[in-house]
């Protein structure tokens, strides 16, 4: 068996965690985290399937490199905005995924303190 | 020849071993110094213990000091960082530091 | 074996991630992830993203994420971290990762039929190119379009990012940690580090290093003088800093327009001395990708008054 494949095929259940956590997490740090895990899944994939068929290869290893760079810096920017969100209305999350559960009733507690700024 | 080929796997496995002990400790202790204590001493020795191992069998001599230099490095470094994280761990709780906290 | 055994702790750590009850916990979790990551681009023999993802993935990115935990000290029930809005939604979103996940198994196993073998092409022309690392050829010399604009958009994102800045003062006041030891070591890993970095640089042209991994540990050394509480020279001189900020893309950018006064193509280094303008460009990306990933960390608005969220938008200082 190629050496690449398990770390190619890694990169794609990474790529399935990280979106389906970033569907189903509310929370915009989480949400941030199970984006970075996608990006990951996706440098994994690109290298690791470029080099199973015709070995080390520099070029996809280039791309990634600027890659982690860019991924890093949008992170930075994204926590940005979060703390600069949550400055402006105490939210850790966006509205429209946390208005339905205030509807809901189901966690009054919360419900105050995050709807206390509107 | 044989002999240090011995004496190297046995050097690499008792560091694995160490990095295993530390880990545990880490998971099982309850407080935090006390996981400290079991991150930097264990791990130390085990990375000592595995730079060791793989000196002889380094071609260059270069190779074989940036080797000790990351030794000496992570020795460094993991006391400064337990030294500031005990210390941001009494910060938080002067009353029962060292007891009886989780996490 | 012990690539089975990485590349299924890889998905581990990430559920793991995901599924971690606080949000302190995830953001540790994610910080092994990254560590791990660095292991698995040992073993993908591509050494260049190990020590990219080592200084940024798993250190720079763990500062950042940690400092915004810091700052967002909110009422949010730590438990059910996976709790969403809709049973239903939930279950549609699993039953779309499923059926994502069969494609891109098919995908993933399907043999690539490249019609270009892309390592041969980088080694037949890797004598022009100036350099003798392969990587680097691609970054500067085959591929340098890419990466001048991705030094851009960093640039961009940088520049979003000091824009929302609340004040210069109170960014990362509350993180800083005096200690007589951490000072006394500060003098020791600091010339240290800048020693690592120019040599990440320099080796760069002929082994793994580069560019991105210099930039990544001076940004290190950087965040690490701040949270120390170190003032650093030029800190007060917005316009030295913007010099500094935009200063890798311009030297990029006015080297890459020396072959356009000449009638050739822009980015086309001259053949005699195309080392020594890769290696020049390589130097001011640096030192520029350096302040910029630390402008990224310095960059985070003051931290929100405890309780008083304010209504709308306070002024800036």
């Amino acid at each position: 068996m190629n050496t690449f494949l398990p770390y190619t095929l890694a990169g794609g259940a990474l790529v399935i965690l990280g979106l389906t956590g970033f569907i189903l997490h509310r929370h915009l740090i989480r949400r941030l985290l199970a984006f970075n895990l996608t990006g990951s899944g996706c440098f994994l994939v690109m290298t690791g399937l470029a080099q199973q068929g015709q070995g080390v290869d520099a070029v996809p290893q280039a791309l990634v490199l600027t890659g982690i760079v860019v991924a890093v810096s949008a992170t930075a920017l994204a926590l940005v905005l979060i703390r600069r969100w949550y400055h402006l209305t105490g939210l850790t999350g966006l509205p429209e995924d946390i208005e339905p559960e205030l509807q809901q009733g189901d966690n009054p507690a919360e419900g105050k303190t995050q709807g206390a700024p509107h | 020849m044989m002999l240090i080929d011995l004496l190297r796997a046995l050097l690499l496995l008792s560091g694995a071993l160490f990095f295993l002990v530390g880990t545990l400790g880490i998971l099982r202790f309850p407080d935090t110094p006390s996981r400290i204590h079991a991150l930097t001493k264990v791990d130390n020795l085990g990375l000592g213990l595995i730079v060791l191992g793989l000196l002889p069998g380094v071609e260059h001599w270069p190779v074989a000091i940036k080797m000790i230099l990351i030794w000496l490095l992570a020795i460094a470094a993991s006391a400064l960082a337990g030294h500031l994280v005990v210390r941001v761990c009494r910060e938080f709780r002067p009353s029962n530091a060292g007891e009886q906290q989780d996490d | 074996m012990i690539d089975l055994l990485l590349a299924l702790t890889l998905p581990l750590v990430a559920l793991g991630v995901l599924l971690a009850r606080e949000l302190f916990r995830a953001v540790v979790m994610f910080i092994a992830f990254g560590l791990l990551m660095a292991l698995v681009w040992v073993r993908l023999q591509a050494p260049d993203l190990a020590l990219a993802e080592a200084a940024i993935g798993a250190g720079l990115t763990g500062v950042l994420l940690l400092d915004a935990l810091g700052h967002l000290r909110q009422p949010h029930p730590p438990g059910q971290p996976l709790r969403s809005l809709l049973p239903l939604l939930t279950i549609l979103a699993l039953v779309l990762a499923g059926a994502l996940g069969l494609v891109l198994l098919g995908a993933l196993l399907e043999p690539l039929q490249p019609s270009v073998n892309l390592p041969a092409e980088v080694a037949l022309h890797i004598e022009a190119s100036g350099v003798a690392h392969p990587v680097t050829a691609v970054l500067l010399a085959f591929r340098a379009w890419d990466t001048l604009l991705e030094v851009a958009v960093i640039l961009v994102a940088v520049v979003v990012g000091l824009a929302l800045r609340f004040s210069h003062d109170d960014a990362a006041a509350e993180s800083r940690v005096s200690s007589p030891l951490l000072q006394g070591m500060l003098s020791w890993l600091l010339p240290l580090m800048l020693l690592v970095a120019l040599y990440l640089l320099w080796i760069g042209s002929y082994r793994s290093g580069g560019a991105f991994q210099a930039a990544a540990v001076m940004a290190a050394m950087l965040v690490l003088l701040r949270l120390s509480g170190q003032q650093l020279p030029g800190q007060n001189h917005p316009l030295l800093l913007r010099a500094g900020l935009v200063g890798g893309l311009g030297t990029f950018l006015l080297l890459g327009s020396v072959q356009l006064l000449q009638g050739g193509a822009f980015l086309a280094w001259p053949e005699q001395l195309a080392g020594a303008f890769i290696l020049l460009v390589e130097t001011a990306l640096t030192f520029s990708l350096a302040l910029l990933l630390y402008a990224l960390f310095e960059a985070s608005p003051a931290p929100a008054r405890k309780g008083h969220p304010p209504r709308t938008g306070d002024q800036p200082s």
